[in-house]
């Protein structure tokens, strides 16, 4: 059972001066999703599944400390290096999701500037359209000077909660983003994930689908690239 | 130690209100229980949305929200929507378009689509789906909410758009002259809902009534939210029941000890095996005498799967009754479970059943509980001389029904000392006979009352909670309320049954001459409904072909899994699947055009169908042969509105990721059983010449109320509105058998017009007798007025008023039964479109089509809602929906969410095209829809998933990872 505070229903993402942005513990989801400066990835990661009820009940807060509650929104927070903020306090996200008791009140997000032009990309399976994925991948990818400077790549769905896949991530890193490239990658994070089965797919699917689905997303954002 | 209840302070509809609450109640419950009942409990796990209000605006499910926490918020629940007595254009829209059935998602809807329309006044059809998404609807297929909401927010933006629902054309012969709306055809990126087109022949009789898009007679009391289900009407005294059930999935009560859950104060009773008496009986709501195996009892001391009965208790809240629950204290010896249904028949498997006091089981050591052997003609012989001869097996998943309202009922002794039951109930007369017994009542001492259902879909047809609810008001004497978990909707109540089916065909000169089915069927841990799901998924699967030589082999098994038991589409959805996706493949074998080959082959106007008397329903059955057929004309509809054959050599030609695929499939269902069902009603005329129609009928959503009502007034020559219409009540409304069978409008249609027709009879001798006319026969009703040919005329309200009270005195009344020897099968056409992600082996499912003939469609309207409800179900069947248990009985996914049924957001473009035919033994030529619907959209996605990949998927749901699994095994 989630609290919902009146004063959440006002909170609101903000852009910061230099490019990055902060979002409120207290933001209910809702407010992230209907933030016109929403990023494209991230607003895909509130679509579908999650259902305007869910987004306007669940706070970032909660949903960070609850992970299961937005597992795709997580991702693709982790997908965009974002760090988890406790008043002064700055913990990178992968680091909180291992050890959660680093921060003790509400947690909010911060996402810092890009070194290089940013694109994402995003993919997933489920049953149906609107279903909780199976497997989902979002990548970020920052080039500068036709290079790769930032790749993150994470999924839900191979492990007990979203993960970053960050070796894999890291072959592209001073490289041109390429088709082969990507394959490399993809094949890498097949390599990489330690995906359990359950009722939804075995393990060998969703070790499949990781591949699959992070070249996916790789491959979309060496499109947005290309644009 | 109970919770401290504390005051919070909210704004409800407007108006300060303080709720004293426990900190652990729910908004849900502290609403419901200061009376705003329009907010609705279907799961109360956020899953089902329909408990959604508006909080400070915005939509919120009020089961996640504790009733403390939302101090100082303004709440808004559908009893504000229409406070000043006028509907809301959201309000008025649902029932003009036919957005509701059953109406227990209805007021979760209207909030969400209130917050949409006050934020974006002309959303799209896109944004419309996405808002509505939490809350799901078991009943419409989100087809006529979609256009509800597009409607009102018209109506809000000041425009006068006229919605046209209906589109009337004459059937022709040549297709390509019908003269179909452009839309039909789906070319351009357009989803919003499409008219309902109905296609006529014109030689059929006029109709004025009958045949209209008439509202729903309940629609306006359900979108206002008013206190119309079971649970919504709490009594003084009440008690909550809860119920214990098996964490094992076979085992053996050693000790039950109650004695510290009795202790606890506010327990009033609590109920084992040690304190009923042990009495054989079967659950399903089934015809006297209900067919055997009789293999439970109340409360037994052997469980035989995860969720059978173990005990049940009475207390002052439902808290305190769950609490009780923790202190019963069960020894179990464990014994080992058989769950797959292939084991259960091996020599050695446990024995679900090896108790020495239950008769009528086949073969108790190898889990048959019913064995059938059923052949017409020489089926060796003509296998033997065929051409070719082909073989497929073909397998079905348990799906649950998942209606939103669950199974709940009160029981209570009212001031005669008869006890009352008030219950959500598709067979409310069966459920007063079976009772009986159980509770050593006389039928003439109980009262079984249905009031508006949340939907049933055959889980309802089953005596589940009605029982033991009364066993607790006999030891109490205190009403009873007795509600299903959702958990133990999927572990406690019953499912469809998983099927193996092993066809074996033979073809010659492209002709089917014989055909064998060799079925198992999962009837779970005890046998309801065994013998007759299994024979009809015979009848219904050989007989969409009917060859001359048929034979029917099948084994019904006890496995350590919940119950199957009835799930509209009963057996035949099943088996027309397997039969179906056969004769594609044999098409393909044979090099034919599988249309035409179907063609060819399928039942025939007048043809004798031949296993009708070997396969009855759990008895010899009765001579039938199709008297009409529209089977030929949906297919030619269907293939001209979806360009199948260019779309099919397309797309049969595709290469890449993202492959598109298109399917047909045909198929007949039944309408009631024949010989068997029967149904009466009464009518009778009041002082301003309306009537009171009383019906066993049991309307669960599907509209029947109003359809019959339609027949009536038809008859009657008055509007819909001078009927007012109730159903169904022992006390007060004759027989019927209830809503099960695709019965209620071809049986109890029948009743009905036969009880109208007798009314009518007695309004003509009146009247004549009032005008001095000697040929009452001949006056003609319309208009609220009796006609002599010669023009002269009196009002029914005068004929009412002179009968009750001046000339020839008596109460102008009929009831009237009806029973069919026939039932008739309406036939249908399926087609389905879908995309197949060959990497991921995702299906997605971009169209359903469906071109029926169910007879004369009474309203075009609901007869729509109940395709589209249907289909949504059967895409769930198909695609994605499946009851999993791990290896010690345990239901993996006992959520409406990891369960999954399809949301608004996600459903494809569902369309309806109704050919009518004038079945001369139906109510206005009227046989059935609502199972029909069912059939066709597993072997029609089946066909375009070949189509689309050249696989052939035989088990379903079509899973990602099966399909995939698929793809990469055919490389």
């Amino acid at each position: 059972v989630r609290r919902v505070e009146s004063e959440r229903l006002m909170a609101a993402p903000m852009l910061d001066a230099d490019g990055g942005w902060q979002i409120a513990a207290n933001a209910p989801l809702q407010a992230v999703y209907a933030w016109d400066a929403c990023p494209e990835v991230l607003h895909w990661s509130l679509s579908g599944a999650l259902t305007w009820q869910e987004r306007n009940e669940t706070t970032v807060g909660r949903a960070l400390k609850s992970v299961s509650l937005a597992p795709v929104f997580v991702a693709a927070l982790l997908a965009l290096r974002a760090s988890v903020t406790d008043g002064d306090k700055e913990v990178p996200l992968p680091q909180y999701l291992g050890e959660p008791s680093l921060l003790s009140g509400p947690v909010g997000v911060k996402v810092a500037p890009a070194d290089g032009a940013r694109t994402c990309g995003k993919a997933s399976v489920a049953r149906t359209p609107a279903d909780r994925p199976i497997v989902a991948a979002v990548a970020c990818v920052s080039v500068r000077d036709g290079k790769v400077t930032e790749a993150e790549i994470a999924l839900t769905g191979v492990w007990q909660q979203p993960v970053g896949v960050a070796a894999a991530g890291a072959l592209l890193l001073g490289k041109p983003l390429t088709e082969e490239s990507i394959a490399q990658v993809a094949a890498a994070v097949e390599a990489e994930v330690r995906p359990n089965s359950n009722f939804l797919g075995s393990e060998e699917y969703r070790r499949a689908m990781s591949g699959v689905l992070a070249r996916r997303a790789l491959t979309e954002c060496l499109k947005g690239a290309a644009a | 130690m109970a919770d401290k209840s504390v005051e919070a302070k909210l704004n409800v509809n407007g108006e300060e209100k303080v709720f004293s609450v426990t900190g652990g109640e729910t908004l849900l419950d502290a609403l419901r229980r200061y009376g705003y009942v329009s907010v609705k409990r279907g799961c109360a796990t956020g899953d089902c949305g329909s408990c959604t209000v508006l909080m400070d605006g915005e939509p919120v499910r009020s089961c996640m929200l504790p009733a403390v926490q939302v101090e100082g918020h303004a709440i808004e629940t559908v009893e504000g929507m229409s406070a000043e007595g006028e509907l809301h254009p959201l309000q008025e829209a649902f029932v003009e378009a036919g957005a509701i059935q059953c109406g227990f998602c209805t007021p979760g809807q209207l909030m969400v689509a209130k917050a949409l329309l006050e934020e974006n006044p002309a959303p799209t059809e896109a944004e419309i789906r996405e808002a509505m998404n939490g809350v799901l609807c078991r009943c419409t297929g989100y087809v006529r909410i979609v256009d509800a909401v597009q409607q009102a927010a018209a109506v809000m933006r000041g425009e006068e758009k006229q919605f046209e629902r209906v589109v009337r054309l004459p059937l022709q012969e040549d297709v390509k002259k019908l003269g179909l709306p452009e839309a039909a055809y789906r070319k351009g990126e357009d989803r919003d809902p499409l008219p309902v087109v109905v296609l006529t022949p014109p030689e059929m009789p006029k109709t004025e009534r009958v045949g209209a898009p008439q509202t729903k007679v309940d629609g306006v009391k359900l979108v206002r939210g008013r206190a119309v289900f079971t649970d919504d009407v709490p009594l003084e005294g009440m008690l909550h029941a809860a119920l214990l059930t098996s964490p094992h999935a076979n085992a053996r009560i050693v000790r039950i000890d109650a004695s510290k859950a009795r202790a606890l104060p506010g327990v009033h009773a609590v109920l084992t095996h040690e304190d009923i008496p042990r009495i054989k009986h079967a659950t399903g709501g089934q015809s006297y005498p209900n067919l055997p195996p009789y293999d439970q009892v109340c409360l037994d001391d052997r469980v035989r799967f995860v969720g059978d009965r173990v005990a049940v208790v009475a207390a002052e809240t439902q808290q305190i009754a769950n609490k009780a629950l923790r202190l019963i204290e069960v020894e179990y010896e464990v014994l080992p479970p058989v769950l797959d249904m292939e084991e259960a028949v091996r020599d050695g498997a446990p024995m679900v059943h090896d108790e020495d006091d239950t008769g009528g089981i086949y073969d108790a050591k190898h889990n048959i509980v019913h064995h059938i052997a059923k052949e017409v003609g020489d089926v060796d012989a003509a296998m033997a001389a065929a051409d070719h001869v082909f073989e497929g097996e073909y397998y079905t998943p348990k799906q649950q029904h998942a209606h939103i309202e669950p199974h709940v009922c009160i029981t209570y002794w009212d001031e005669d000392d008869r006890l009352v039951i008030r219950t959500s109930t598709q067979v409310p007369f069966h459920i007063r006979r079976m009772v009986a017994p159980l509770i050593g009542l006389p039928v003439k001492q109980i009262r079984v009352v249905k009031p508006r259902i949340g939907g049933g879909f055959g889980n309802k047809q089953e005596m589940l909670v009605e029982d033991l609810a009364a066993h607790l008001t006999l030891a109490t004497g205190r009403p009873v309320r007795f509600e299903y978990t959702r958990r133990q909707e999927f572990t406690s109540s019953r499912s469809r049954h998983p099927m193996i089916m092993r066809y074996k065909v033979g073809i010659k000169d492209n002709k089917m001459v014989a055909a064998e089915l060799r079925l198992i069927g999962d009837t779970g841990a005890y046998g309801t409904h065994a013998l007759t799901v299994t024979m009809v998924g015979g009848f219904k699967g050989l007989t969409l072909y009917n060859p001359p030589n048929a034979r029917f082999l099948c084994d019904s098994v006890y496995t350590n899994t919940p119950p199957t038991g009835a799930y509209r589409g009963y057996g035949a959805m099943q088996c027309q699947f397997g039969m179906e996706v056969l004769m594609e493949e044999i098409a393909e074998k044979l090099g034919l055009d599988v249309v035409q080959f179907k063609r060819d082959n399928w039942l025939k106007l007048g043809e004798p169908m031949h296993l009708a008397t070997k396969l009855g329903e759990g008895r010899e059955g009765f001579e039938q042969s199709m008297k009409t057929s529209g089977m030929a004309q949906c297919v030619d509809v269907g293939l001209e509105v979806t360009d199948f054959y260019a779309k099919r050599e397309t797309y049969a030609k595709q290469e890449g990721r993202l492959r598109r695929g298109i399917g047909m499939s045909v198929m007949i269902h039944g309408s009631g059983i024949a010989g068997l069902d029967m149904a009466a009603a009464t009518l009778k005329m009041n002082d301003d010449g309306s009537f009171n129609l009383l019906m066993g009928a049991t309307d669960i959503g599907t509209g029947s109320d109003t359809i019959l009502a339609q027949m009536a007034a038809e008859v009657l020559g008055i509007p819909v509105e001078d009927l007012i219409v109730y159903s169904s009540d022992t006390d007060f409304t004759p027989f019927d058998v209830g809503a099960y069978a695709s019965s209620t409008t071809y049986i109890s249609g029948g009743a009905v017009v036969k009880a109208a027709q007798e009314i009518k009879r007695q309004v003509q001798e009146h009247a004549a007798l009032i005008l001095g006319y000697d040929a009452p026969e001949k006056m003609e009703l319309r208009d609220r007025q009796v006609f002599t040919p010669d023009g002269r005329s009196v009002t029914l309200e005068e004929v009412a008023l002179s009968s009750l009270h001046q000339d020839n005195q008596h109460q102008i009344m009929a009831t009237a039964s009806h029973i069919s020897y026939d039932s008739p099968p309406p036939t249908a056409a399926q087609f389905a479109e879908v995309t197949v992600d060959t990497e991921t082996g995702q299906v997605t499912v971009d169209r359903l089509l469906m071109v029926a003939d169910p007879g004369r469609v009474i309203n075009p309207i609901t007869a729509a809602g109940q395709v589209e409800g249907g289909l949504s179900h059967a895409l769930g069947f198909a695609h994605c929906e499946e009851m999993l248990f791990g290896e010690d009985g345990q239901m993996l996914n006992p959520r409406l969410g990891p369960y999954r049924i399809y949301s608004s957001a996600e459903s494809p473009m569902m369309d309806v095209i109704f050919v009518e035919t004038d079945e001369p033994t139906g109510p206005f030529g009227a046989k059935s829809v609502s199972e029909l619907s069912m059939d066709g959209v597993a072997p029609a996605m089946a066909s375009a998933i070949h189509n689309a990949t050249g696989v052939w998927m035989r088990k379903l749901p079509y899973t990602p990872e099966t399909v995939w699994r698929a793809l990469r095994a055919a490389e």
